[in-house]
């Protein structure tokens, strides 16, 4: 072992409280960074999982025509071009689901909800029951038209239990008004507050409240292999859509409030200009991405935010170091001398400050490290009651993390940067002591 | 033959905005394995001197040869490798390194530089030094366990352990009691019997002086006197 | 925001009727078709400009009664409108000013107008786009069956409205309309599921000028069993209204 490293390692514990403190700091300063790190990290991961499982997909395909009086009908009426794309990119996906939605007004009694209500092909979906936590009742008929399950905050809003029957209000896709009795046949634990969690019937119950045949549907939603593959596989395949059908402009404004506003718009149809109309079904896209950027672009702050309080930390970490080994200089001069005097270079003397001051700063951040995994882990193992919009961001109630290391390694090396740097001055001042004269100074 | 050459030397040190003059001009020639002692009066320049012939200060003006070697054209990184080669140090204070442990402080020396010699032979020549200096029990204990006496037995190990032509010891037994003093300088002088080894120590102390076969005695860093004894011309 | 859930209502009500005397009644049956064209015609006010002050009472069973005092400004031609809070206090000065496709809604605590397509506005209201454009009955609608029957004194034509296309508001009506003046006194709206939504009352006709608006009606709704609106109209006017009325400018001093 190097002789320097050596003194080095063994100078870290000779002044207990100057090393607890230095260590203690940096440990702060990673323990802050690491929690917080690791918390988005695991929030960004959790939402997105229940994100994606509450939209049913990574990316949402939705079709619209123009009618005779010139309105936007939101029916894919001829899915056949998007259908042959995404088969010839069968690979890169992992299921394709049909689906309608209907956005309305439920009505139990006296008591009436906004609801969102999502038709499902519950034959060509078998295992779709198996995404809900079922509060009560059972998935087992839901395939039977008139079946209703619902967010179980929804149903205890409106007082319904299950058997029971209940008025669903919404508009066709025309604009026409219409309303359907239903039966709760289950409920499940879903965040209807946050507006994501939706009601779900058949999709020949929902398509008949829009006013659509029983074959028809509104949106082709896919499920990629690979969900960091969306903005790539979103590209290509409207790349191959174009040209073979309309499609609608993907820029101009927010394309998720688009489609909501087409699907969910209670008010019925947009009348299209005469300008703008097209022949056939017209494509839109949205993208898990496109519907999660307003909440990515939150969390990617908050990041930034605790890289900078990291960053502050560090600074006033590295004025503690400098300050600390200037003063360490001084009570080891004579034996910087005597090191001197028996052979060690200047720059031997130089490492000797580099090195200890590397160690307790590696210290510090092993033990802030290790401190922000207790308390992370320590949190995971309670679970918060489900049903809040704050589950949305939760691992199935629990407090979700991803301790990244590359961000973890970067911190890291950031941190030893700045020790070295710190520690530098007062290490470069102790291997320029004339070895005489710092043997004089008292012991 | 001369392992150490002084010629007209100087040292002045800045005091403020006057100097002092702490040597003035003293020559010197000091042979292998002489046992000498540089004596005199506390401020007389001893010191200065061993710091000189130590290569950890340079001199005012005048030549230092140490083993054949002219000092003044050498960096800072050529003189400490010459030191570490060619010279041990023993302090007034012991200076032991304070987180190592006997063993590892004897051991240290050897672990700097460039050819540091293999472990086996590494252990062997600490641990007969160690005997030597009557340690044995006391390896692996730390400097503030020990009282002065064997502390600077352990820098005398620390200082001979990478077989050094000159230690330098500068007042060895000014902290220690005149008893353990005396056997401090009578171990320095077993160890220059049996190895040959240069020995230049100072003292203000005449009954210690009386121990040398080479007396150099200074008076306002000036030599007033020089001596040997014994046969030795 | 309820306001703009009350401001739909007010103004789906304000789509009812002046009454003008029927141009040509034959004996027997007549015209159904020329029969609604007249009640299309008598609400939509056309040339002329149109304010009164309403009160609405909405009765919900699970939210309660609440009164609400509302001065309205019209102008068809245009297609502007605006609506001004009077009560509640807490609402006093809000203002609802629709310029050509454009709806501002008008703050007064913050001092701002915030902007919202129509569209956005309407969402999860009892009113349709179309209460909010011109009546067009005759053009929407076929008369299906018809019937004679007595509403109240009232000797009525009861016709069976089928919608002739599939983006009316109501896939079927029910309407009562008197035999001598040719007044909407009652509606029933069914939905596409053929269950009924709603059922209008139009109970008061009042003299302005040389004709008759409705100023006087109710809402029952059909779903939720209590829940229904009454809608009182004063100090109707046709005088023209104030080109200046019509601005944010204007929204803006009247709440100073
Ligand atoms: N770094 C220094 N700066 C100024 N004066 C010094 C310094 N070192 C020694 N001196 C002076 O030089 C003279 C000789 O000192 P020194 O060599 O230490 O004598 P000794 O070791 O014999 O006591 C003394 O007068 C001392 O005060
Ligand atoms: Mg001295």
């Amino acid at each position: 072992m190097n002789q320097s490293m050596r003194i080095a390692v063994r100078n870290v514990g000779r002044q207990k409280k100057r090393t607890v403190l230095l260590a203690g700091a940096v440990g702060l300063g990673f323990f802050i960074i690491t929690l917080s790190g690791s918390l988005l990290g695991g929030i960004a991961v959790s939402a997105r999982r229940n994100f994606s499982a509450a939209f049913g997909g990574h990316l949402y395909f939705s079709g619209s025509v123009v009618s005779d009086r010139g309105s936007e009908i939101a029916v894919m009426a001829d899915p056949g071009p998007l259908e042959s794309v995404l088969a010839a990119r069968s690979r890169e996906i992992a299921s394709i689901h049909r689906r309608s939605a209907a956005a309305g007004t439920l009505i139990f009694g006296p008591r009436e909800l906004r609801q969102t209500l999502t038709g499902v092909d519950f034959v060509r979906e078998p295992d779709f029951a198996g995404g809900l936590r079922i509060v009560s009742g059972s998935l087992d008929r839901r395939a039977e038209p008139g079946a209703l399950v619902l967010p179980a905050d929804a149903a205890d809003r409106l007082g319904v239990r299950t058997g029971e029957a209940l008025l669903f209000r919404a508009s066709t896709v025309h604009g026409q008004r219409n309303v359907t009795e239903l039966v709760l046949i289950a409920t499940y634990e879903g965040q209807s507050g946050f507006g994501v969690s939706a009601g779900y019937a058949s999709l020949g119950t929902v398509n008949s409240l829009l006013g659509l045949g029983s074959g028809e549907f509104q949106t082709l939603n896919v499920w990629l292999q690979d969900d960091r593959t969306i903005d790539a596989t979103a590209e290509r395949i409207l790349a191959d859509l174009a040209g073979r059908a309309p499609l609608e402009p993907r820029e101009d404004e927010d394309p998720m409030r688009r489609m909501a506003d087409r699907l969910l718009g209670g008010s019925g149809p947009r009348s299209v200009g005469d300008g703008e109309r097209w022949e056939g079904t017209r494509y839109g896209l949205a993208t898990l991405n496109d519907l999660m950027a307003q909440f990515t672009s939150i969390l990617s702050i908050a990041d930034a935010l605790s890289f900078w309080v990291f960053l502050i930390l560090l600074a006033i970490t590295m004025v503690g170091i400098l300050n600390s080994y200037r003063m360490v200089v001084v009570e080891r001069t004579a034996e910087i001398g005597t090191l001197r005097a028996l052979g060690l270079q200047k720059t031997g003397v130089r490492n000797v400050f580099l090195w200890e001051a590397l160690f307790v700063s590696l210290y510090g951040a092993l033990a802030g490290l290790a401190a922000a995994l207790a308390v992370l882990a320590l949190a995971r193992t309670a679970v918060l009651p489900g049903g809040t919009v704050l589950s949305f961001f939760l691992d199935s109630g629990r407090i979700p993390f991803a301790v990244n290391p590359l961000e973890t390694g970067r911190n890291l090396v950031l941190l030893c940067v700045a020790s070295l740097a710190a520690a530098s001055f007062p290490a470069r001042a102790a291997s320029r002591l004339p070895p005489a004269a710092a043997l004089r100074a008292a012991y | 033959m001369a392992i150490l050459q002084l010629s007209d030397v100087h040292k002045t040190y800045p005091l403020g905005k006057t100097e002092v003059h702490a040597v003035r001009g003293v020559s010197l020639e000091i042979r292998k394995g002489d046992f000498v002692s540089i004596a005199g009066p506390s401020g007389s320049g001893k010191s200065t001197i061993l710091n000189l012939i130590g290569c950890i200060d340079r001199p005012s003006a005048g030549s230092v040869r140490l083993g054949g070697v002219d000092t003044a054209g050498l960096s800072d990184r050529e003189l400490t490798r010459l030191r570490h080669r060619v010279l041990g140090f023993i302090f007034q204070s012991f200076n032991l390194i304070t987180v190592l442990d006997v063993y590892e402080n004897v051991e240290f020396p050897l672990l700097l530089g460039r050819d540091v010699p293999k472990p086996a032979e590494r252990r062997e020549r600490v641990r007969r030094l160690i005997r030597e200096v009557g340690l044995e029990q006391w390896e692996r204990h730390k400097a503030n366990e020990l009282s002065g006496g064997q502390r600077q037995r352990v820098a005398i190990a620390r200082a001979l352990v990478t077989r050094p032509e000159v230690v330098l010891a500068d007042e060895p037994t000014a902290n220690l009691d005149s008893a353990t003093g005396e056997s401090i300088l009578a171990l320095m002088q077993t160890m220059n019997r049996e190895f040959g080894t240069t020995f230049i120590f100072s003292t203000h102390d005449a009954k210690i002086v009386d121990l040398a076969d080479h007396v150099v005695r200074l008076k306002d860093g000036l030599v007033a006197e020089e001596f040997r004894r014994g046969g030795a011309a | 925001m309820r306001l703009r859930v009350f401001a739909a209502s007010a103004l789906a009500l304000l789509s009812v009727l002046r009454a003008a005397p029927l141009a040509a009644q034959a004996p027997g049956t007549p015209d159904f078709n020329a029969l609604l064209a007249a009640v299309d015609r008598r609400t939509n006010y056309g040339a002329s400009d149109f304010s009164a002050r309403l009160t609405l009472v909405s009765e919900d069973p699970s939210e309660g009664t609440e009164t609400r005092n509302v001065r309205v400004f019209r102008r068809d031609r245009a297609d502007t409108l605006l609506l001004l809070v009077l009560k509640p206090e807490s609402e006093l000065g809000q203002g609802y000013l629709r310029v050509d496709d454009s709806l501002w809604f008008y703050d007064p605590e913050s001092r701002k107008f915030t902007h919202s397509s129509v569209k956005e506005n309407f969402q999860g209201t009892d009113a349709k786009n179309s209460d909010f454009g011109l009546s067009s009955l005759a053009e929407d609608y076929a008369v299906a069956a018809h019937a004679e029957g007595r509403l109240g004194p009232h000797e009525t034509w009861i016709l069976d409205l089928k919608a002739r296309h599939d983006e009316t508001a109501y896939a079927s009506k029910k309407v009562w309309i008197t035999k001598k003046d040719g007044l909407l006194l009652k509606s029933e709206d069914y939905s596409l599921s053929g269950r009924l939504l709603r059922t209008a009352y139009y109970t008061s006709y009042a003299r302005v000028g040389s004709s008759l608006v409705c100023d006087r009606f109710t809402y029952v709704d059909a779903l939720v069993p209590g829940k229904k609106t009454s809608i009182l109209m004063e100090e109707i006017s046709l005088r023209p209204v104030p080109d200046e009325v019509f601005t944010k400018a204007y929204v803006e001093r009247v709440n100073r």
